[in-house]
């Protein structure tokens, strides 16, 4: 019941980590942290047809704290930019800790 | 079922568009998964959360165009060409259609839909769709030249 959502969602959590992790376009790191939040949402999404538990304000909180997220992180990419005129993170030595 | 093929499809679309290298490809990719991914939402656990979803995730997908387009591609001229005249053609019929869709109150929540779904709600989607995508390659193949 619901395997491949359940399977899906974990892919794309992994996927934007893996992602996140691996790539050298500070764009492409937001689009993971979409991934994430995506996969989330789509996992919560089944808490009424697995639990029977109404997940809609959860899911609705959950999806705007992600939005949330990626608006701060495009700052971060538009203030990284003026800042080093790259989008590759590698790049942006003083941000390694 | 629907709800089911809408993620597994959404998800594949955005697992596409983590692994293509072009960053138009990459970012169309990701605004029909987030849109199929919002659908999903809505047939598992209502039509409000899922059209929050759809909202929130193609307003920060249009931020993430714009930022692309500033930081990434190349300087142009603003020109308008036969695909953008047809994109604004058909935000027309696209935007009754939209208030016609919301004013049959279905979307309403803890209410009866007023009416089935036909033909005409099904080539308002589709028209939607083929709307948004001409408008998306449009602008994103535009910044690439």
């Amino acid at each position: 019941m619901s395997v491949p959502t359940m399977l899906i969602a974990g892919l794309l959590v992994v996927g934007g980590v893996a992602t996140i992790a691996a790539t050298r376009n500070i764009i492409k790191i937001v689009m993971g942290l979409q991934s994430i939040g995506l996969g989330t949402v789509l996992l919560l999404s089944l808490l009424p047809v697995l639990a029977g538990v109404p997940a809609e304000y959860v899911v609705v909180l959950v999806a705007a704290a992600s939005t949330a997220t990626e608006a701060i992180a495009l700052v971060i990419v538009v203030v990284a930019y003026h800042k080093f005129k790259t989008t590759d993170p590698r790049k942006i030595s003083e941000l390694r800790w | 079922m629907i709800g089911e093929v809408l993620g597994v499809i959404g998800g594949v679309l955005v697992l596409a568009a983590l692994a293509s290298k072009r960053m138009t490809v990459s970012i169309f990719l990701l605004f029909m998964g987030s849109l199929l991914v919002g659908f999903a939402v809505a047939e598992h656990s209502g039509p409000i959360a899922g059209v929050v979803i759809a909202a929130l995730y193609a307003g920060a997908l249009v931020t993430l165009i714009l930022i692309s387009l500033t930081l990434v591609s190349e300087e142009e001229e603003i020109k308008l060409d036969r695909v953008y005249a047809a994109a604004l053609a058909l935000a027309l019929p696209v935007a009754l259609l939209l208030i016609y869709m919301f004013s049959s109150a279905s979307y309403l929540p803890h209410k009866a839909a007023a009416r089935i779904i036909g033909e005409e709600d099904v080539g308002a989607f589709v028209l939607i769709i083929v709307t948004a995508s001409i408008g998306v390659v449009s602008i994103l193949r535009g910044g690439e030249k």
